[in-house]
């Protein structure tokens, strides 16, 4: 048999997608329903055309978008670099940033699609910021960010919004488990984050500014020095901790709420943890950020820190902040509602966007405000 | 007996009115591998997810299921212009390939979506397009669907969509003449 060369090269790229995630062909074949891995095999090395409802269910497997397999124009979107943090090895983690990076892409393509770019307004600091970088520049670096980007006196309630909108960087949630509390990425499609989404609310306004420091910093460090094989002596790591935490708990309006609480010179646990929520960050960022500031003692800093109590108070007066975050944001679903909306994507494409069945959009849409029977392309005119 | 491909929101909307019995049995219907095997489960009914079996349907030769190469279906593909990005479901992107390979004569895709429609027109086989309103008449069905499968959305979003491919090859061929 003649081999032919489009399946040729189909087969290596699905070759290449299988083994960007470590999956073994026997692993891939059983998801995929193929009796024999053997089938797989001959389809990897053009010797059996695939039909076009396997490469989709393949596909969906790798975590790719099907059109990186039959056109040649999304072929430069695989290449981004994932930071991760706090991750640990496992090969779960490559199926994971290959998600992440579809993702990505899919946003990016709406964006494309309603000629939106305010990812071009986020820019990472230039290499020559990095000779002498310091915890007093990345301060300064989270003040200047506090103040252009209008945060207020409770960052971590505007952060994510604010980021998406203003800098278009793309923000996702996903059920990381104990993998990675957050990861960060610059591609073809913009700056993008990921945070853990079994994490707790205040954890993940933490590892959101965190990332966003990576974000900045991306041209500074080398990216294989950054997050993983975190250890004690991690500079970087401790800049982005710092970064977050000024860029959450401003100086001004965390002194302003202290003095509130303050009594005989002393603030109860029950107020630092109001505060904490107040602030929407943990008890632990908090009193560190109390410390810097010289509001709290050192040894009151750590014996709070080392009471059990407290984290079990903390725990029990916060319960009411958790909830569960959905995958994409809202601007992602308005986006893909938009363009489903000008007709630049079909409906069963948007269900494949916003990944679920195609009987359940529907649904889908209203809970999240959007009814496809109401006519969006109404307007409204200038005077 | 008419010769029509459903998208798989029209199979699921037949399902739920529950008129596909009736339907396939005065219709010649071709589905596409993907909505067959993949898209095409159940329909949602007062919150309840009712599953259906058209493997079955395939097995007693109802239906035909339709599977072209993925060489051809890259070729469709590539007729769109790129800085679009993907409009089509890979399903419809088979039904439009076996569409434009004309072996059936008369064939007719049916379909709902303004996105499928509009990706017809851009391809000049418009008139390859059918709503699920008028498939249901011409075969002597009169039942309410959605008001996305009526005829005058149907009229709406073909009109739309041609409008839109005026104005991109305005758009196109100024660009064309600034470089």
């Amino acid at each position: 048999m003649v081999k032919n060369d489009f399946y040729s090269t189909l087969g290596q790229k699905l070759k290449n997608a299988r083994n960007s995630i470590n999956m073994t062909q026997q692993e891939a074949a059983k998801k995929a329903g193929f009796s024999h891995y053997q089938t797989l095999l001959s389809i990897e090395k053009g010797d059996r055309p695939i039909k076009v409802w396997e490469l989709s269910r393949l596909a969906k497997i790798y975590n790719y978008d099907i059109n990186y397999f039959i056109s040649d124009y999304l072929e430069n979107y695989q290449i981004a670099k994932v930071i991760w943090r706090s991750c640990i090895s496992s090969p779960k983690i490559k199926v994971l940033e290959q998600k992440f990076i579809k993702y990505c892409q899919t946003y990016h393509i709406f964006e494309q699609r309603l000629k939106l770019n305010n990812f071009m307004l986020f820019k990472p600091l230039d290499k020559d910021e990095r000779e002498g970088f310091s915890y007093i520049k990345a301060r300064k670096l989270a003040e200047n960010y506090w103040t252009y980007l209008g945060l207020g006196s409770r960052p971590a309630f505007v952060l994510f919004k604010v980021l998406e909108e203003k800098l278009g960087i793309k923000i996702l949630f996903m059920n990381l488990k104990n993998l990675g509390s957050g990861a960060a990425t610059i591609g073809t499609f913009g700056p993008a984050i990921l945070i853990n989404s079994s994490d707790a609310p205040w954890r993940q306004n933490f590892d959101l500014a965190h990332e966003f420091f990576h974000l900045l910093t991306w041209n500074l460090f080398d990216l294989n020095e950054v997050h993983c094989n975190m250890n004690e002596e991690d500079k970087v790591e401790k800049w982005a901790n710092f970064f977050a935490s000024t860029l959450l708990l401003p100086e001004i309006f965390l002194k302003e709420e202290f003095e509130l609480r303050l009594e005989n010179n002393a603030i109860s646990y029950s107020d630092c943890i109001a505060m904490a929520k107040e602030f929407g960050v943990s008890i632990d960022a908090l009193l560190w950020r109390l410390l810097y500031l010289r509001l709290i003692s050192k040894e009151s800093a750590e014996k709070a820190l080392e009471t059990q109590e407290l984290r079990e108070k903390s725990k029990q007066m916060r319960l009411s902040e958790w909830r569960k975050k959905p995958t994409f944001s809202d601007r992602y679903i308005s986006l893909a509602f938009r363009c489903y909306q000008k007709g630049y994507i079909s409906r069963s494409k948007l269900a494949e966007y916003l990944d679920v069945e195609l009987a359940e959009l529907s649904d889908f849409l209203l809970k999240k405000g959007y009814s496809e029977v109401e006519d969006y392309e109404i307007e409204v005119t200038n005077p | 007996m008419k010769s029509l491909i459903l998208d798989a929101d029209v199979v699921i909307e037949l399902h739920r009115v529950g008129i596909w019995d009736k339907f396939i049995s005065k219709n010649k219907v071709y589905l596409t591998s993907t909505v067959r095997r993949i898209e095409a489960k159940f329909y949602k009914k007062k919150g309840e997810s009712n599953y259906f079996d058209l493997k079955k349907d395939l097995r007693e030769n109802k239906i035909i299921e339709i599977c072209p190469s993925v060489e051809d279906v890259k070729i469709i593909q590539d007729k769109f212009d790129p800085r679009s990005g993907p409009i089509l479901h890979i399903g419809e992107l088979e039904a439009i390939t076996f569409l434009m390979k004309q072996e059936i004569p008369d064939i007719k895709f049916c379909s709902g979506d303004f996105g499928a429609i509009r990706a017809m027109v851009i391809l000049y086989i418009g008139e390859l397009a059918i709503s699920l309103e008028a498939a249901l008449k011409q075969c002597g069905l009169v039942r309410e669907v959605e008001s996305k499968f009526s005829e005058a959305k149907f009229k709406e979003c073909m009109e739309k969509a041609q409008i839109q491919r005026i104005y991109d090859t305005v758009n196109c061929s100024k660009n064309k003449g600034k470089r």
